[in-house]
């Protein structure tokens, strides 16, 4: 994973590798990053995410150190030795912190703090705990090095398993006491607020089991029938989770599906067509806006019309800024793009807030009084029929996006995408094969907006910010570019991830950053990569 | 010139980057059916010249007519639908897209019926057997020698009544260079007129009627390919 280590030599890795990981601990614990998830149990009570974060730091450590060029045993001697030197250096400077009396600079930094992050040990006691902890660790670290890479994705899996276990501990509570018709099973599970022992096993098999179905469906079939059995899978989740689960996670779920519309948008423009559009709002937002003004119930209105009559009208609309927009800009190529898009997106939110159009578009009030769509008569109003609207919306728009990237117009993209020239040399209007993704892709972003607004039933400016753009651009990364199922597991882990962690407050984002890094530097192509680039790239 | 069947001809063009004249009054033609060579050292200004006819490069005098309508008032992808397809240097197929994606994406400028196209896939996967093995493989993951193919077989599947080849044999080992000029032959066969640049010119001049020399941006030789094979100075220059 630290790549960047590689040439150093032995005895300077170690040093490095375990000075970075000791003070890494220690700003963990200085920002208050520990004391908040130290709460937070995840195996018997005797287990805190805290301390698995600690736990994590120290066995990068090992992993860094345990250089291959060393051999097995002076590998691991290495990662251990790192280990020691890390928790060393950890517990010496909390130590030091505590006879200093830092809180007034570091408010994370509470005596509590302090003594759970020293193990509720003081002086040598502590030194030597972190000492010994953290060469454990970090030994643990080489060692999962230094196993045959099967190995040590079944351990990534049962790991992955145990916290998602206990960290959704609401969502499956829910699922399954509505599934199974009862909570008796509750207790037995979970004790508190993390896994039981019980629990913890029941997570470790239900890693161990989605491993071995994964390596099964690997060798026994093929990798289009694999990712078939994937797609139905994931389909599956997303219909009967909500359904056997609550009000919150139907929301959260809602605003899944909606990002994940975008995304299927977006990916068209960027994953196929290869167009960087950081001005992505700007066409959500012209959605959300014609619906409401088409729609609502409010003296802004220009007309009464159903949701189902205005979704048609507002796509149109959106579609039709796209190619407005879109004729000047696509003939700029590659990074320009991505700054005059940027521009566009930020012109139509200060239009929106503007004192100028406040009397058409209500400025910073907003349009309120947005109608519920009718299906047969009656309005939908449960978070649950809202969800499977987005979804059913959502799952169109793929097949869509799924026919587009298989014909001709598609495969037009791709090779633009590659090379222009060449594609040009075969008959490819660029200019022409441009504009056709960037009005696709802001018509999807248009039926999102649509949606959007009348689920929230008002709409203000501010929700048409920046960071919508780039939070599709995120997940259509970390899903992988160019890959539909990609987009719905991006949108899942980036934007419903965050709202299932509401209880770590802000920290909740560091998973977000976190998460960015870590697939950015382990997995480039995405966690579900459309088969053919992952196999390019 | 051959008169009425001239198929490409090209006057008196120059090419420019910036401050550089990378072509300087360039002329030659391509009759129907024929095959014909440019042959040059590296940076002697021909694929400058190929890219102009292809309009991928903007030229300044002259003109470049193909059937008889100036190419200069036309974009580089309103070409393939004339018939002029270009397979450019270095073969540069779509590494991300598999063989027959990139096979399918040669066709784009026709409007074919379905079965039209199947049967000239299956014509492109006979010439070469190679791609019929790889062809749900990614193109980025063949060797030289299949991409140059592929590079190839995408033109063709344009149905081209003439096919500009950007160095068809640069960097290939000769074996693999053996089995695309014995497919270049086949097409040129099939009636299809070929523009070849090269740098390898023995290959070129075997196959080609007649040949044209550039050097240093100006065409400094022409005439039928047998008769400069012999000539001395190209001897000198290119076959060593």
């Amino acid at each position: 994973m630290v790549r960047d280590m590689r040439g150093a030599a032995p005895h300077s890795l170690v040093l490095k590798a375990g000075l970075i990981g000791g003070l890494v601990g220690v700003y963990v614990v200085a920002v208050g990053v520990f004391a908040a998830f130290a709460a937070r149990p995840v195996v018997a009570q005797s287990l805190s995410l805290g301390q698995i974060m600690l736990l994590s730091i120290a066995l990068t450590v090992g992993w860094s150190a345990a250089d291959a060029r060393q051999g097995r045993s002076g590998g691991l001697a290495a990662a251990a030795l790192a280990g020691v030197l890390a928790g060393l250096v950890y517990a010496g400077v909390l130590l030091m912190a505590r006879e200093a009396k830092l809180q007034a600079m570091f408010v994370a930094l509470t005596p509590a703090a302090l003594n759970t992050g020293l193990f509720g040990r003081t002086g040598l006691a502590a030194l030597v705990a972190a000492a010994l902890i953290a060469g454990l660790a970090a030994l643990g670290g080489g060692l999962v090095r230094q196993m045959p890479a099967p190995a040590r994705r079944t351990l990534l899996a049962v790991a992955i398993a145990v916290l998602v276990g206990a960290l959704l501990r609401d969502l499956w509570i829910s699922f399954f006491a509505n599934l199974l018709g009862g909570r008796w099973w509750v207790s037995t599970i979970y004790t508190g607020n993390g896994l039981s022992w019980t629990g913890t096993g029941v997570a470790v098999a239900a890693g161990l089991a989605w491993q071995a179905l994964r390596m099964l469906g690997r060798r026994e079939a093929g990798a289009r029938s694999t990712s078939l059995i994937g797609i139905a899978l994931l389909l599956a989740a997303a219909i009967l989770i909500p359904y056997f689960t609550n009000a919150f996670v139907a929301q959260v779920m809602l605003l899944v599906g909606l990002y994940a519309l975008m995304g299927t948008g977006l990916n068209i423009e960027l994953g196929l067509a290869g167009l960087l559009d950081l001005g992505f709002v700007a066409f959500f937002a012209i959605g959300a806006y014609v619906t409401a003004l088409l729609t609502a119930d409010s003296p802004l209105a220009i007309a009464h019309l159903s949701f189902w009559e205005a979704l048609p009208i507002a796509t149109l609309c959106a579609a039709a800024g796209g190619f407005v927009f879109g004729l000047p800009v696509l003939r700029v190529r590659g990074d320009y793009l991505a700054l005059a898009t940027l521009g566009l997106g930020e012109i139509v939110r200060l239009l929106v807030v503007s004192d100028m159009s406040a009397p058409v578009i209500g400025g910073a009030q907003g349009i309120v009084g947005i109608p519920r769509p009718d299906l047969a008569g009656t309005p939908m109003v449960s978070q649950l029929s809202l969800y499977y609207l987005t979804l059913v919306l959502t799952c169109l728009v793929a097949l869509a996006g799924w026919r587009l990237q298989h014909s001709p117009v598609g495969r037009a993209w791709a090779a633009a995408r590659e090379d222009e020239d060449v594609a040009a040399t075969l008959g490819i209007d660029l200019v022409r094969s441009k504009l056709r993704a960037y009005v696709l892709g802001a018509a999807f972003a248009g039926v999102a907006g649509a949606l959007f607004a009348t689920t929230l039933g008002s709409i203000f400016p501010q929700s048409f910010k920046l960071d919508v753009s780039i939070n599709v651009l995120a997940l259509l990364v970390v899903g992988g570019l160019g890959s539909l199922p990609g987009v719905f597991v991006g949108s899942l882990i980036l934007i419903g991830l965050p709202e299932f962690l509401r209880e770590f407050g802000e920290y909740r984002y560091l998973f977000y950053g976190f998460l960015l890094i870590l697939v950015m530097r382990v997995r480039p192509q995405g966690l579900w990569p459309d088969p053919l680039q992952a196999r390019t790239s | 010139m051959t008169g009425v069947s001239t198929l490409l001809s090209v006057h008196d063009v120059d090419v420019h980057y910036g401050q550089i004249c990378a072509v300087r009054g360039a002329s030659l033609d391509v009759a129907e059916g024929e095959v014909v060579t440019l042959i040059g050292a590296n940076g002697a200004g021909k694929s400058s010249l190929i890219n102009a006819i292809c309009r991928l490069r903007p030229c300044g005098e002259g003109h470049i007519r193909f059937r008889g309508q100036d190419l200069r008032a036309l974009r580089a992808d309103e070409l393939p639908g004339l018939g002029l397809v270009q397979v450019p240097e270095g073969r540069r197929v779509f590494g991300r897209l598999t063989v027959m994606e990139n096979l399918r994406l040669g066709a784009f400028c026709r409007k074919a019926a379905r079965d039209e196209l199947e049967t000239d896939l299956a014509a492109v996967l006979d010439l070469f057997p190679r791609l019929a093995e790889r062809r749900d493989q990614a193109a980025g993951t063949l060797s030289g020698g299949e991409q140059q193919m592929l590079a190839i077989g995408r033109g063709l599947m344009a149905k081209p009544a003439m096919l500009l080849l950007d160095e068809p044999s640069m960097g290939l080992a000769p074996r693999i260079i053996d089995v695309i000029y014995g497919a270049i032959a086949a097409i040129a066969a099939k009636g299809v007129s070929l523009l070849i640049v090269e740098q390898n010119a023995f290959l070129a001049l075997e196959l080609a009627r007649r040949a044209f020399v550039m050097e240093a941006g100006t065409i400094t030789l022409s005439g039928p390919a047998a008769s400069l094979v012999d000539d001395e100075r190209v001897r000198a220059a290119y076959l060593g």
